[in-house]
């Protein structure tokens, strides 16, 4: 029962790092994807990349075009001021080239930003996840520890009520008041163990709810973080096509001033920026899956842990009814046949009767389920008789007990059988009164 | 002249209760007078009074329990050497004992004792004994030992031992104690029962059983040193030793292989063979005198009988038909015929039956008469009952007809389990 609670405990715990500050918690688990779509998502960004590339090569081919226009406008030696405006505008292109340029790498500073935040996004949340499978693995720990310390307790509980019974039916024989408190005490212990059952079973459905919920958490935040990267890939796109467009831009103003070095060292920036786009696009892509992957790895391993936290509860549920049950079954046995220690016999007789074997065989029925308890069966006569004939007499009655409880599924070892003969009566009158009483096999109990 | 002696008795009782407290008080009571009794003078022996007792006094006691003797004094006069007799003053005695009592200087005594024929006036017998002055009540018992044999024929039992178990709440005590029951010393104490004594032949050891280790468990004790010995411990109960008349084997009972049956064993532990192999209820053994064969109880035929085997555990007899329970058999010392327990209507008989005649005679009218033997002489057999629910001995002749009363020193404490020595070798 115990255990139950602190289950309660755990899983309460584990239902508020899944709940505690969202918005944090939004963003480590950004990037943990648990679907197979985002996936998907993440290869379509990375063929997108591959196709700029491409058309990158097509800007290239229009720019060599523009240089062979330039070659034939020197013929016209009267257009010096046309010169000068030709020197003017590649000085302006070239400008416009510089600023291009910078813009450009102001974009790739911007991805290259971009992706370290989404390196450090996925450290994050790949130590957010290492975490949280640490906290899983310590709690299935501590919850087998419990459910093992549970079961232990359990056990001793039921023995000791066992012993508490035996002792208390002993006493009873002696003192039927005190039975009467004993009993009290035993169904008292049994309401106890009733309820401490009950709010096991509330913990476990406690804790099993707290765990669909944060499997539900859990489903929310691999949306929100689907989501997340949907507007991340947006918002390289839309920095890609701003790329492109400064590129095509100086490409043409290349073209115009026919400026082989400025246009060359633009269509070198161009492509390097778009291959480096690419590179950057194709790694965040493959650092997307894997982080996907990753996700993917552990939602499912959240996802068995949990069902292995359930089962454990189910299980530990099943045993504390089990030993409920046991319990009850021992109380009910103690409180009938079992509490009778002794056998009866008419005169001259060492076989049980057939009312006594019933009593005899629910003492084996116990001794064989508890192999670590032992009885002494003491044979008794009365005073009739010889002291030798009446030590034989008690050795056959109490070696007939013994041999009905081995029938009844007892080792051997866990009997001893002994003879009293008349030597000790428990009624010393002359009389059959008295007689009756000692003719008797007595059950000694005693733990190994 | 009954009240007198016993006047003169309880005199003498309650001056050894002053000088020897620890001892034990014997009360002879005679229920049934012998017809045959013989009249017997003893006269106070010269010097006696310097004694711690008067043997004149034990001398007197023992004849007198035995039932044989009627102990008269029909003058005040007392003669202590042949010549001071004037057996005029005697006459309706058939025999007189004189003697007289010298101090040695060493501490030791020597008694000199003479028998007279009354009636023909001749001397019988006469002997010097020497011994400690505190054995005094040996040299009486020999005396009557001797006058005993002299006039009946048959060796007497005085000087004999007898042990049995007192109890009193949870103490149990082993006792061996002179045949008259005084001089009685513990054995052995513990607070569990103790059962079934059984005298070595030669007796200087007692066998007996004991609860004390949770179950029963045959011991062997020395009565010289003390010291004793498990003889035989097995699982379940080990019970009712007997010895062999040559003392090398006993005959105990074990449950060791199921049913209580019958075994014998050397007296060192060793050598254990099984005799009987009934599966029902096998006990009490007991030694026929030539060593050939057993007596038991066994329920084997329904209820308690007796019957008999051979040591080879061949030939087995149902000996005991009559109806009731019949138990606790012992051999008489000729061997010719057995005394036991016989149960019927709730009443506890002590019994004999003869080998030959097969006819059973009960001994006593009934009650609690349990466990009888015989004295080594076979002409009295000991036997526990109850007086006031509280067992006490009691031994009777083995004719019937005299019964004697054995009121031993604890008068609070249970009797039990008597059972009478051998003669001393």
């Amino acid at each position: 029962m115990k255990n139950s609670v602190i289950g309660v405990v755990l899983a309460t715990m584990l239902a508020a790092c899944a709940s505690d500050e969202p918005p944090v918690g939004d963003l480590k688990s950004r990037g943990r994807a648990a679907a197979g779509a985002d996936t998907d998502m993440s290869l379509s960004t990375a063929e997108g990349a591959v196709t700029d590339s491409a058309s990158a090569g097509s800007v290239s081919d229009s720019s060599m075009g523009m240089d062979r226009l330039a070659e034939q406008t020197p013929a016209d030696a009267a257009a010096a001021r046309e010169a000068d405006r030709l020197a003017a505008e590649m000085a302006a292109a070239k400008a416009a080239a510089d600023e291009a340029q910078a813009r450009a790498k102001a974009a790739e500073d911007a991805k290259i930003e971009a992706e370290h935040a989404a390196a450090r996004q996925a450290e994050a949340d790949a130590a957010k996840a290492r975490a949280l499978q640490e906290e899983l693995e310590a709690a299935r720990v501590a919850e087998l520890e419990r459910a093992r310390l549970e079961a232990e307790r359990a056990a001793a509980a039921k023995a000791a009520a066992e012993e508490a019974a035996l002792e208390a039916a002993r006493l009873a024989e002696l003192h039927n008041a005190e039975l009467a408190a004993a009993r009290a005490a035993a169904e008292k212990a049994q309401a106890d163990a009733a309820a401490e059952l009950e709010a096991a079973r509330a913990a476990a459905a406690k804790a099993e709810a707290d765990a669909a919920a944060a499997r539900e958490a859990a489903a929310a935040a691999a949306a929100r973080d689907a989501e997340n990267a949907a507007r991340i890939a947006a918002e390289l796109e839309a920095a890609k096509a701003a790329a492109a467009k400064a590129q095509a831009d100086a490409a043409a103003e290349l073209d115009a001033a026919r400026a082989a070095a400025a246009r060359e060292a633009a269509e070198r920036e161009a492509a390097n920026a778009a291959r480096l786009a690419a590179q950057q696009e194709m790694a965040k892509a493959e650092a997307a899956k894997a982080a996907a992957d990753r996700e993917a790895a552990m939602a499912a391993k959240v996802a068995a842990e949990l069902k292995a936290a359930k089962e454990a509860a189910a299980r530990e549920a099943a045993m504390a009814a089990e030993a409920r049950a046991a319990a009850a079954e021992s109380d009910s046995a103690l409180n009938s046949l079992l509490s009778k220690r002794f056998v009866y016999y008419p005169t001259d007789v060492d076989v049980v009767s057939d009312k006594d074997k019933l009593v005899v065989q629910e003492h084996a029925r116990y001794l064989s389920r508890q192999e670590k308890r032992s009885v002494r069966l003491e044979g008794h006569a009365d005073e009739r008789g010889s002291s030798e004939y009446n030590l034989a007499l008690g050795q056959r009655r109490a070696d007939n007990v013994k041999k009905l409880l081995v029938v009844g599924g007892v080792k051997e070892s866990q009997i001893e059988a002994v003879s009293f003969g008349e030597e000790k009566p428990v009624a010393t009158g002359h009389d059959e009164s008295s007689w009756s009483q000692n003719r008797r096999t007595e059950f000694k109990y005693s733990v190994k | 002249m009954k009240g007198m002696t016993m006047i003169r008795y309880w005199m003498l009782l309650f001056l050894l209760c002053i000088t020897l407290p620890v001892r034990a008080a014997l009360n002879i009571d005679i229920y049934g007078a012998g017809e045959n009794q013989i009249p017997v003078a003893i006269v106070p022996f010269d010097n006696e009074g310097k004694l711690a007792q008067r043997i004149t006094e034990i001398v007197s006691a023992d004849l007198k329990s035995s039932g044989h003797f009627k102990i008269t004094v029909p003058t005040s006069k007392t003669p202590h050497e042949p010549h001071e007799i004037d057996f005029a003053d005697w006459r309706g005695v058939e025999a007189m004992a004189i003697g007289s009592v010298e101090m040695l200087p060493d501490g030791r005594v020597t008694v000199k004792f003479r028998l007279f024929d009354a009636v023909k006036q001749t001397e019988l017998f006469g002997q010097a004994v020497t011994a400690k002055a505190d054995q005094v009540r040996a040299i009486g018992h020999r005396i009557a030992d001797l006058i005993y044999e002299k006039l009946t024929g048959n060796p007497g039992v005085f000087s004999t031992r007898i042990a049995y178990v007192s109890r009193q709440g949870k103490s149990n005590r082993l006792v061996v104690a002179d045949s008259d029951g005084f001089n009685d010393r513990a054995v052995l104490s513990i607070n569990e029962p103790i059962m079934s004594p059984a005298w070595s032949p030669d007796g200087n050891q007692l066998a007996y059983v004991t609860l004390e280790k949770g179950h029963a468990v045959v011991y062997v004790q020395s009565l010289l040193t003390n010291q004793r010995r498990v003889l035989s411990d097995a699982r379940g109960s080990n019970s009712a030793p007997a010895w062999s008349p040559d003392g090398r084997q006993l005959a105990i009972v074990l449950t060791r292989d199921g049913s209580p049956q019958i075994y014998l064993i050397r007296a060192d532990g060793s050598d254990l063979r099984r005799i009987t192999f009934s599966g029902a209820i096998d006990t009490e053994p007991s030694f026929s005198p030539d060593g050939q064969y057993l007596l038991f109880t066994s329920d084997r035929g329904g209820s308690p009988q007796i019957y008999r085997i051979s040591v080879d555990g061949k030939n087995t007899e149902r000996l005991t038909f009559e109806g009731g329970h019949n138990f606790s058999p012992r051999y008489s010392p000729d061997g010719k015929s057995f005394v036991f327990a016989h149960q019927k209507d709730g009443r506890f008989h002590v019994a004999v039956q003869d080998f030959q005649t097969r006819q059973m005679q009960l001994l006593t009218s009934g009650g609690w008469d349990k466990r009888p033997s015989f004295s080594p002489n076979g002409k009295l057999i000991l036997f526990a009952t109850e007086s006031g629910r509280r067992g006490i001995l009691t031994a009777i002749s083995s004719d019937g007809r005299v019964r004697t009363k054995k009121n031993l020193s604890s008068q609070s404490a249970d009797i039990r389990e008597p059972v009478w020595g051998p003669f001393l070798r």
